[in-house]
Protein backbone atom coordinates (compact mmCIF):
# COMPACT_ATOMS: atom_id res chain seq x y z
CA UNK A 1 0.00 0.00 0.00
CA UNK A 2 3.05 2.42 0.87
CA UNK A 3 4.87 1.59 -2.35
CA UNK A 4 1.08 2.51 -4.63
CA UNK A 5 0.54 5.76 -2.43
CA UNK A 6 4.49 6.50 -3.20
CA UNK A 7 4.09 5.39 -7.20
CA UNK A 8 0.85 7.70 -7.09
CA UNK A 9 2.66 10.84 -5.85
CA UNK A 10 5.99 10.29 -7.76
CA UNK A 11 3.86 10.20 -10.95
CA UNK A 12 1.78 13.18 -9.64
CA UNK A 13 4.47 15.26 -9.44
CA UNK A 14 6.22 14.00 -12.97
CA UNK A 15 2.95 14.39 -14.41
CA UNK A 16 2.68 17.92 -12.67
CA UNK A 17 6.31 19.27 -13.74
CA UNK A 18 5.87 17.63 -17.37
CA UNK A 19 3.11 20.08 -17.59
CA UNK A 20 4.88 23.05 -16.13
CA UNK A 21 7.52 22.56 -18.09
CA UNK A 22 5.19 21.98 -21.66
CA UNK A 23 3.69 25.69 -21.10
CA UNK A 24 6.91 27.64 -20.36
CA UNK A 25 8.48 25.25 -23.13
CA UNK A 26 5.43 26.77 -25.48
CA UNK A 27 6.11 29.99 -24.42
CA UNK A 28 9.86 30.06 -24.90
CA UNK A 29 9.37 28.72 -28.82
CA UNK A 30 6.85 31.49 -29.08
CA UNK A 31 9.18 33.62 -28.21
CA UNK A 32 11.71 32.62 -30.12
CA UNK A 33 9.53 31.71 -33.20
CA UNK A 34 8.36 35.86 -32.82
CA UNK A 35 11.83 36.89 -32.75
CA UNK A 36 13.14 35.47 -35.73
CA UNK A 37 10.11 36.44 -37.46
CA UNK A 38 8.20 33.08 -37.87
CA UNK A 39 4.45 33.87 -37.20
CA UNK A 40 2.86 30.53 -38.37
CA UNK A 41 5.37 29.15 -35.53
CA UNK A 42 4.52 31.59 -33.19
CA UNK A 43 0.63 31.53 -33.48
CA UNK A 44 1.27 26.99 -33.33
CA UNK A 45 3.18 27.24 -29.81
CA UNK A 46 0.80 29.70 -28.06
CA UNK A 47 -2.13 27.60 -29.32
CA UNK A 48 -0.85 24.67 -27.85
CA UNK A 49 0.04 27.00 -24.44
CA UNK A 50 -3.61 27.96 -24.41
CA UNK A 51 -4.60 23.99 -24.43
CA UNK A 52 -1.76 23.39 -21.68
CA UNK A 53 -3.28 26.22 -19.61
CA UNK A 54 -6.62 24.78 -19.71
CA UNK A 55 -5.35 21.42 -18.69
CA UNK A 56 -4.35 23.11 -15.69
CA UNK A 57 -7.24 25.23 -15.12
CA UNK A 58 -9.09 22.03 -15.40
CA UNK A 59 -7.63 20.69 -12.51
CA UNK A 60 -7.90 23.18 -10.52
CA UNK A 61 -11.37 23.29 -11.26
CA UNK A 62 -11.58 19.30 -10.10
CA UNK A 63 -9.81 20.32 -6.91
CA UNK A 64 -12.17 22.83 -6.31
CA UNK A 65 -15.22 20.17 -6.22
CA UNK A 66 -16.71 18.55 -3.34
CA UNK A 67 -14.78 15.31 -2.56
CA UNK A 68 -18.77 13.76 -2.02
CA UNK A 69 -22.03 14.53 -3.48
CA UNK A 70 -25.11 13.20 -1.79
CA UNK A 71 -22.60 10.90 0.18
CA UNK A 72 -22.07 9.75 -3.35
CA UNK A 73 -17.54 9.20 -3.79
CA UNK A 74 -16.51 10.73 -6.74
CA UNK A 75 -15.84 7.99 -9.57
CA UNK A 76 -12.31 8.69 -10.44
CA UNK A 77 -12.27 6.89 -13.53
CA UNK A 78 -14.32 9.53 -15.07
CA UNK A 79 -12.43 12.75 -14.17
CA UNK A 80 -12.03 14.35 -17.09
CA UNK A 81 -10.69 17.66 -18.18
CA UNK A 82 -9.63 18.23 -22.15
CA UNK A 83 -9.11 21.35 -24.57
CA UNK A 84 -10.18 21.11 -27.78
CA UNK A 85 -7.44 23.40 -28.92
CA UNK A 86 -8.16 26.65 -28.51
CA UNK A 87 -11.83 26.25 -28.89
CA UNK A 88 -12.28 25.79 -25.03
CA UNK A 89 -12.61 23.99 -21.86
CA UNK A 90 -14.05 20.76 -20.80
CA UNK A 91 -14.31 19.71 -17.11
CA UNK A 92 -16.28 16.47 -15.92
CA UNK A 93 -16.59 14.92 -12.84
CA UNK A 94 -19.21 11.62 -12.06
CA UNK A 95 -19.91 10.83 -8.27
CA UNK A 96 -21.86 7.50 -8.39
CA UNK A 97 -23.04 4.85 -5.45
CA UNK A 98 -22.75 1.70 -7.78
CA UNK A 99 -24.54 -0.22 -5.37
CA UNK A 100 -28.31 1.91 -5.61
CA UNK A 101 -27.86 3.06 -9.95
CA UNK A 102 -27.21 6.80 -8.05
CA UNK A 103 -24.99 9.26 -9.88
CA UNK A 104 -24.77 12.77 -9.70
CA UNK A 105 -22.20 14.47 -12.98
CA UNK A 106 -21.41 17.58 -13.25
CA UNK A 107 -19.89 19.25 -17.04
CA UNK A 108 -18.08 22.77 -17.10
CA UNK A 109 -17.89 24.18 -20.81
CA UNK A 110 -16.12 27.43 -21.33
CA UNK A 111 -17.00 29.19 -24.17
CA UNK A 112 -20.12 26.99 -24.45
CA UNK A 113 -22.42 27.41 -27.50
CA UNK A 114 -25.40 26.66 -25.90
CA UNK A 115 -24.84 29.54 -23.33
CA UNK A 116 -27.06 31.61 -25.21
CA UNK A 117 -29.83 29.65 -25.17
CA UNK A 118 -29.95 29.23 -21.42
CA UNK A 119 -29.96 32.77 -20.69
CA UNK A 120 -32.83 33.03 -23.62
CA UNK A 121 -34.75 31.09 -21.22
CA UNK A 122 -33.68 32.44 -17.73
CA UNK A 123 -34.89 35.71 -18.78
CA UNK A 124 -38.48 35.02 -20.05
CA UNK A 125 -40.85 35.76 -17.18
CA UNK A 126 -42.71 32.64 -17.60
CA UNK A 127 -42.03 29.45 -19.07
CA UNK A 128 -45.29 28.28 -21.08
CA UNK A 129 -45.81 24.76 -22.52
CA UNK A 130 -43.10 22.77 -20.19
CA UNK A 131 -44.11 21.82 -17.05
CA UNK A 132 -40.82 19.90 -16.25
CA UNK A 133 -38.65 23.02 -16.62
CA UNK A 134 -38.71 25.55 -14.35
CA UNK A 135 -35.98 28.63 -13.00
CA UNK A 136 -34.51 28.27 -9.48
CA UNK A 137 -32.48 30.91 -7.44
CA UNK A 138 -29.04 29.40 -6.50
CA UNK A 139 -28.34 32.07 -4.08
CA UNK A 140 -27.57 35.22 -6.52
CA UNK A 141 -27.65 32.82 -9.58
CA UNK A 142 -30.69 31.94 -12.08
CA UNK A 143 -30.71 28.57 -13.06
CA UNK A 144 -32.57 25.90 -15.38
CA UNK A 145 -33.89 23.31 -13.61
CA UNK A 146 -35.19 20.50 -15.72
CA UNK A 147 -37.04 17.26 -13.98
CA UNK A 148 -36.52 14.34 -17.14
CA UNK A 149 -39.05 11.42 -17.55
CA UNK A 150 -37.44 8.22 -16.66
CA UNK A 151 -38.57 4.54 -16.87
CA UNK A 152 -37.67 3.17 -13.39
CA UNK A 153 -38.82 4.90 -10.14
CA UNK A 154 -35.56 6.42 -9.95
CA UNK A 155 -35.95 10.88 -10.50
CA UNK A 156 -33.62 12.10 -12.79
CA UNK A 157 -32.90 16.02 -13.11
CA UNK A 158 -30.50 18.57 -14.64
CA UNK A 159 -29.22 22.23 -13.56
CA UNK A 160 -28.36 24.43 -15.68
CA UNK A 161 -26.01 27.27 -14.69
CA UNK A 162 -24.80 29.78 -16.69
CA UNK A 163 -21.15 31.82 -15.40
CA UNK A 164 -20.46 34.28 -17.99
CA UNK A 165 -19.40 32.47 -21.09
CA UNK A 166 -19.23 28.95 -18.94
CA UNK A 167 -22.31 26.37 -18.86
CA UNK A 168 -22.24 24.17 -15.72
CA UNK A 169 -24.15 21.23 -15.79
CA UNK A 170 -25.54 19.19 -12.62
CA UNK A 171 -27.22 15.85 -13.88
CA UNK A 172 -28.71 13.90 -10.86
CA UNK A 173 -30.27 10.42 -11.05
CA UNK A 174 -31.62 9.06 -7.79
CA UNK A 175 -34.04 9.35 -5.15
CA UNK A 176 -33.53 13.22 -4.98
CA UNK A 177 -36.86 15.51 -4.79
CA UNK A 178 -36.26 18.96 -5.95
CA UNK A 179 -35.32 20.68 -2.73
CA UNK A 180 -32.52 18.01 -2.38
CA UNK A 181 -31.07 19.09 -5.91
CA UNK A 182 -31.15 22.98 -5.51
CA UNK A 183 -29.52 22.30 -2.33
CA UNK A 184 -27.09 20.24 -4.19
CA UNK A 185 -26.67 22.22 -6.76
CA UNK A 186 -26.40 26.08 -4.97
CA UNK A 187 -23.69 24.04 -2.10
CA UNK A 188 -21.15 23.86 -5.36
CA UNK A 189 -18.44 26.35 -5.44
CA UNK A 190 -19.77 28.82 -8.42
CA UNK A 191 -18.10 31.89 -7.74
CA UNK A 192 -14.59 29.71 -7.40
CA UNK A 193 -15.50 27.77 -11.02
CA UNK A 194 -16.33 31.01 -12.42
CA UNK A 195 -13.69 32.64 -11.26
CA UNK A 196 -11.39 29.98 -12.14
CA UNK A 197 -13.36 30.07 -16.13
CA UNK A 198 -13.37 33.62 -17.02
CA UNK B 1 -25.27 19.75 -39.49
CA UNK B 2 -21.81 20.26 -41.52
CA UNK B 3 -23.60 21.95 -44.29
CA UNK B 4 -25.20 24.65 -42.08
CA UNK B 5 -22.01 25.18 -40.39
CA UNK B 6 -20.56 25.84 -43.36
CA UNK B 7 -23.53 27.84 -45.33
CA UNK B 8 -23.98 29.53 -41.48
CA UNK B 9 -20.36 31.01 -41.92
CA UNK B 10 -20.33 31.96 -45.75
CA UNK B 11 -23.54 33.84 -44.67
CA UNK B 12 -22.13 35.20 -41.68
CA UNK B 13 -18.99 36.32 -44.07
CA UNK B 14 -21.39 37.85 -46.23
CA UNK B 15 -23.85 39.71 -44.06
CA UNK B 16 -20.80 41.84 -42.46
CA UNK B 17 -19.25 42.48 -45.70
CA UNK B 18 -23.03 43.50 -47.25
CA UNK B 19 -23.16 45.85 -43.87
CA UNK B 20 -20.57 47.57 -44.56
CA UNK B 21 -20.87 48.12 -47.88
CA UNK B 22 -25.12 49.42 -47.40
CA UNK B 23 -23.15 51.53 -44.74
CA UNK B 24 -20.89 53.49 -47.08
CA UNK B 25 -23.58 53.18 -50.08
CA UNK B 26 -25.70 55.33 -47.33
CA UNK B 27 -23.50 57.98 -46.58
CA UNK B 28 -22.45 58.40 -50.36
CA UNK B 29 -26.35 59.29 -51.14
CA UNK B 30 -26.50 61.44 -47.36
CA UNK B 31 -23.28 63.01 -49.02
CA UNK B 32 -24.88 63.80 -52.92
CA UNK B 33 -28.00 64.57 -51.28
CA UNK B 34 -26.44 67.37 -49.10
CA UNK B 35 -24.37 68.66 -51.72
CA UNK B 36 -27.24 69.02 -54.68
CA UNK B 37 -29.57 71.05 -52.36
CA UNK B 38 -26.70 73.29 -51.44
CA UNK B 39 -26.05 73.96 -54.91
CA UNK B 40 -29.68 74.45 -56.09
CA UNK B 41 -30.30 76.63 -52.76
CA UNK B 42 -26.53 78.48 -53.88
CA UNK B 43 -25.38 77.55 -50.38
CA UNK B 44 -21.53 76.99 -49.70
CA UNK B 45 -20.86 74.56 -47.26
CA UNK B 46 -19.32 75.76 -43.67
CA UNK B 47 -15.59 74.83 -43.01
CA UNK B 48 -14.10 74.96 -39.98
CA UNK B 49 -10.54 75.56 -39.39
CA UNK B 50 -9.29 71.48 -40.93
CA UNK B 51 -11.52 72.37 -43.36
CA UNK B 52 -14.09 70.37 -42.60
CA UNK B 53 -17.39 70.62 -43.10
CA UNK B 54 -19.52 72.00 -40.16
CA UNK B 55 -23.35 71.62 -39.72
CA UNK B 56 -25.67 74.34 -38.62
CA UNK B 57 -26.74 75.51 -35.27
CA UNK B 58 -29.83 73.42 -34.95
CA UNK B 59 -27.84 70.37 -36.15
CA UNK B 60 -25.37 70.94 -33.61
CA UNK B 61 -28.71 70.48 -30.70
CA UNK B 62 -29.70 67.65 -31.94
CA UNK B 63 -27.93 65.78 -29.42
CA UNK B 64 -25.88 63.83 -32.51
CA UNK B 65 -22.07 63.10 -32.45
CA UNK B 66 -20.56 65.74 -34.91
CA UNK B 67 -16.89 64.79 -33.64
CA UNK B 68 -14.51 61.86 -32.41
CA UNK B 69 -11.73 60.15 -35.00
CA UNK B 70 -12.70 56.77 -33.79
CA UNK B 71 -10.87 54.55 -31.64
CA UNK B 72 -7.34 54.42 -31.86
CA UNK B 73 -5.55 51.16 -33.54
CA UNK B 74 -4.49 49.31 -30.55
CA UNK B 75 -2.31 45.99 -32.07
CA UNK B 76 -1.26 43.83 -28.55
CA UNK B 77 2.37 43.49 -27.90
CA UNK B 78 3.61 40.19 -28.88
CA UNK B 79 6.38 40.42 -27.31
CA UNK B 80 4.90 41.48 -23.63
CA UNK B 81 2.20 39.78 -23.92
CA UNK B 82 4.22 36.42 -23.91
CA UNK B 83 6.73 37.57 -21.20
CA UNK B 84 3.78 38.60 -19.04
CA UNK B 85 1.90 34.97 -19.71
CA UNK B 86 5.21 33.49 -18.24
CA UNK B 87 5.35 35.54 -15.47
CA UNK B 88 1.85 35.26 -14.51
CA UNK B 89 2.21 31.13 -14.99
CA UNK B 90 4.92 31.02 -12.67
CA UNK B 91 2.87 32.53 -10.16
CA UNK B 92 -0.02 29.81 -10.51
CA UNK B 93 -2.43 32.86 -12.26
CA UNK B 94 -3.44 30.29 -14.87
CA UNK B 95 -6.49 32.70 -15.75
CA UNK B 96 -4.44 35.87 -16.61
CA UNK B 97 -1.52 33.90 -18.09
CA UNK B 98 -4.28 32.60 -20.35
CA UNK B 99 -5.24 35.88 -21.08
CA UNK B 100 -1.77 36.88 -21.91
CA UNK B 101 -1.70 34.08 -24.28
CA UNK B 102 -4.62 34.95 -25.82
CA UNK B 103 -3.58 38.60 -26.23
CA UNK B 104 -0.25 37.22 -27.51
CA UNK B 105 -1.73 35.13 -30.19
CA UNK B 106 -4.66 37.69 -31.50
CA UNK B 107 -1.25 40.02 -31.99
CA UNK B 108 0.04 37.54 -33.84
CA UNK B 109 -2.69 36.72 -35.86
CA UNK B 110 -3.62 40.06 -36.87
CA UNK B 111 0.07 40.16 -38.02
CA UNK B 112 -0.26 37.24 -40.44
CA UNK B 113 -3.50 39.26 -41.58
CA UNK B 114 -1.54 42.34 -42.21
CA UNK B 115 1.08 40.69 -44.42
CA UNK B 116 -1.94 38.46 -45.88
CA UNK B 117 -3.57 42.40 -47.05
CA UNK B 118 -0.13 43.62 -48.10
CA UNK B 119 -0.08 40.68 -50.59
CA UNK B 120 -3.57 41.11 -52.34
CA UNK B 121 -4.00 43.56 -55.08
CA UNK B 122 -4.72 47.27 -54.96
CA UNK B 123 -6.58 47.34 -58.00
CA UNK B 124 -9.04 44.93 -59.23
CA UNK B 125 -11.13 45.12 -62.29
CA UNK B 126 -9.87 48.80 -62.03
CA UNK B 127 -11.46 48.94 -58.92
CA UNK B 128 -9.31 50.41 -56.21
CA UNK B 129 -9.15 48.87 -53.03
CA UNK B 130 -10.67 50.99 -50.18
CA UNK B 131 -7.70 51.23 -47.43
CA UNK B 132 -10.32 52.63 -44.83
CA UNK B 133 -12.04 49.20 -44.83
CA UNK B 134 -9.49 46.84 -45.23
CA UNK B 135 -9.88 44.11 -42.10
CA UNK B 136 -8.31 41.68 -40.19
CA UNK B 137 -10.25 40.62 -37.78
CA UNK B 138 -9.01 37.67 -34.52
CA UNK B 139 -10.98 36.24 -31.46
CA UNK B 140 -8.01 35.04 -30.39
CA UNK B 141 -9.96 31.29 -30.19
CA UNK B 142 -9.99 29.59 -32.95
CA UNK B 143 -13.86 28.68 -33.13
CA UNK B 144 -14.03 31.95 -34.93
CA UNK B 145 -10.47 32.38 -36.23
CA UNK B 146 -8.71 35.01 -38.53
CA UNK B 147 -11.37 37.02 -40.59
CA UNK B 148 -9.03 38.99 -43.55
CA UNK B 149 -11.36 41.48 -45.50
CA UNK B 150 -10.70 43.87 -48.17
CA UNK B 151 -12.89 46.36 -50.48
CA UNK B 152 -12.37 47.59 -53.83
CA UNK B 153 -14.74 50.16 -55.45
CA UNK B 154 -14.71 53.11 -57.89
CA UNK B 155 -16.20 52.55 -61.29
CA UNK B 156 -19.92 52.61 -61.73
CA UNK B 157 -21.50 51.17 -59.60
CA UNK B 158 -19.08 47.65 -59.54
CA UNK B 159 -18.05 46.59 -56.37
CA UNK B 160 -15.73 43.25 -55.39
CA UNK B 161 -15.34 42.21 -51.60
CA UNK B 162 -12.91 39.71 -50.72
CA UNK B 163 -12.74 38.25 -46.96
CA UNK B 164 -10.64 35.41 -46.07
CA UNK B 165 -11.35 33.12 -43.40
CA UNK B 166 -8.05 30.61 -41.84
CA UNK B 167 -7.94 28.73 -38.90
CA UNK B 168 -11.50 28.12 -37.37
CA UNK B 169 -13.12 25.16 -36.65
CA UNK B 170 -15.89 26.08 -38.32
CA UNK B 171 -14.21 26.47 -41.56
CA UNK B 172 -12.39 22.94 -41.04
CA UNK B 173 -15.46 21.49 -41.20
CA UNK B 174 -16.16 23.07 -44.43
CA UNK B 175 -13.14 20.68 -45.60
CA UNK B 176 -14.66 17.80 -44.49
CA UNK B 177 -18.40 18.92 -46.15
CA UNK B 178 -16.19 19.40 -49.52
CA UNK B 179 -14.33 15.46 -49.08
CA UNK B 180 -17.38 13.70 -48.21
CA UNK B 181 -18.91 14.78 -51.43
CA UNK B 182 -22.05 16.48 -49.75
CA UNK B 183 -22.09 18.97 -52.15
CA UNK B 184 -22.67 17.14 -54.99
CA UNK B 185 -25.66 16.15 -53.45
CA UNK B 186 -27.20 19.66 -53.32
CA UNK B 187 -25.74 20.96 -56.67
CA UNK B 188 -29.95 21.15 -58.07
CA UNK B 189 -29.95 25.27 -57.55
CA UNK B 190 -29.23 26.67 -60.81
CA UNK B 191 -27.44 29.41 -60.06
CA UNK B 192 -24.66 27.72 -58.22
CA UNK B 193 -22.14 25.23 -59.42
CA UNK B 194 -19.22 23.55 -58.61
CA UNK B 195 -15.75 24.81 -60.71
CA UNK B 196 -11.89 24.36 -60.70
CA UNK B 197 -9.75 28.15 -59.37
CA UNK B 198 -6.44 28.07 -59.66
CA UNK B 199 -6.29 24.26 -58.97
CA UNK B 200 -9.16 24.44 -56.16
CA UNK B 201 -12.17 23.22 -55.96
CA UNK B 202 -14.77 26.35 -55.88
CA UNK B 203 -18.39 27.22 -55.94
CA UNK B 204 -19.96 30.35 -57.60
CA UNK B 205 -23.17 31.58 -57.39
CA UNK B 206 -25.25 34.20 -58.39
CA UNK B 207 -27.90 36.09 -56.66
CA UNK B 208 -29.86 39.38 -58.18
CA UNK B 209 -29.28 40.90 -55.00
CA UNK B 210 -25.63 40.16 -54.31
CA UNK B 211 -24.37 39.40 -57.56
CA UNK B 212 -21.59 36.91 -58.04
CA UNK B 213 -19.80 34.99 -55.14
CA UNK B 214 -17.09 32.56 -55.23
CA UNK B 215 -15.87 30.27 -52.18
CA UNK B 216 -13.23 28.42 -52.49
CA UNK B 217 -12.26 26.63 -49.41
CA UNK B 218 -8.66 25.31 -48.99
CA UNK B 219 -5.98 24.01 -47.03
CA UNK B 220 -7.02 22.43 -43.53
CA UNK B 221 -9.56 25.32 -42.37
CA UNK B 222 -9.10 28.37 -44.87
CA UNK B 223 -11.60 29.71 -47.35
CA UNK B 224 -11.51 33.03 -49.72
CA UNK B 225 -14.82 34.40 -50.94
CA UNK B 226 -14.86 36.96 -53.42
CA UNK B 227 -18.38 38.97 -53.80
CA UNK B 228 -18.65 41.07 -57.43
CA UNK B 229 -21.25 43.45 -57.39
CA UNK B 230 -22.92 44.10 -60.63
CA UNK B 231 -20.28 42.60 -62.71
CA UNK B 232 -22.07 41.91 -66.30
CA UNK B 233 -21.42 38.57 -66.68
CA UNK B 234 -19.86 35.45 -65.28
CA UNK B 235 -16.62 35.74 -67.55
CA UNK B 236 -16.19 39.47 -66.09
CA UNK B 237 -16.19 38.63 -62.54
CA UNK B 238 -13.99 35.24 -63.06
CA UNK B 239 -11.35 37.68 -64.81
CA UNK B 240 -11.58 39.60 -61.48
CA UNK B 241 -11.83 36.74 -59.36
CA UNK B 242 -8.28 36.00 -60.94
CA UNK B 243 -6.46 38.25 -60.04
CA UNK B 244 -6.39 36.99 -56.45
CA UNK B 245 -3.62 34.10 -56.29
CA UNK B 246 -5.11 31.48 -53.62
CA UNK B 247 -1.27 30.17 -54.08
CA UNK B 248 -0.02 33.08 -52.69
CA UNK B 249 -2.28 33.48 -49.52
CA UNK B 250 -1.89 29.59 -48.66
CA UNK B 251 1.98 30.52 -48.50
CA UNK B 252 1.62 33.24 -45.67
CA UNK B 253 -0.59 31.35 -44.21
CA UNK B 254 0.94 27.83 -44.35
CA UNK B 255 -2.42 26.66 -44.69
CA UNK B 256 -1.43 24.02 -47.38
Amino acid sequence: MKLLYTTLITLGLFFGSLSAQEVSKQLNEAGSAYDSGNLQETRMALQQAIHELDMAIGKDILDALPATMHNMPIDQENDNVSSAGDIGLFVSRRYAAPENDHSISIEIIGDSPMISGVNALLSMPVFIGDKNQKKVRLGSRRALLQKNDTQDELNSWDVQIPMGSTLLTLSLQGDMDEKTVTELAGALPLDQIERLTR
Amino acid sequence: MIKSGVLLIIFSMLTVSLQAQSRLIRRLQKETEKKIVNEVLGEEEKKDEKGRTVDDTDDRMSGKNRKGAGLEADAPDVRKSIADAGSFYETKDYIAAKRAVRNALWGVEIEIGQKVLESLPTSVAGLDFDESSDEVSSMGAGFVGLVIGRHYQGKDDMQVQATIGNDSAILGMAGLYWHEGMYMQSTDQPNQKEIRFQDNRAIINYTDEDGYTLSVPFGQSSVILINGINFENESQFMSAANQFSVNNIKNILEDK
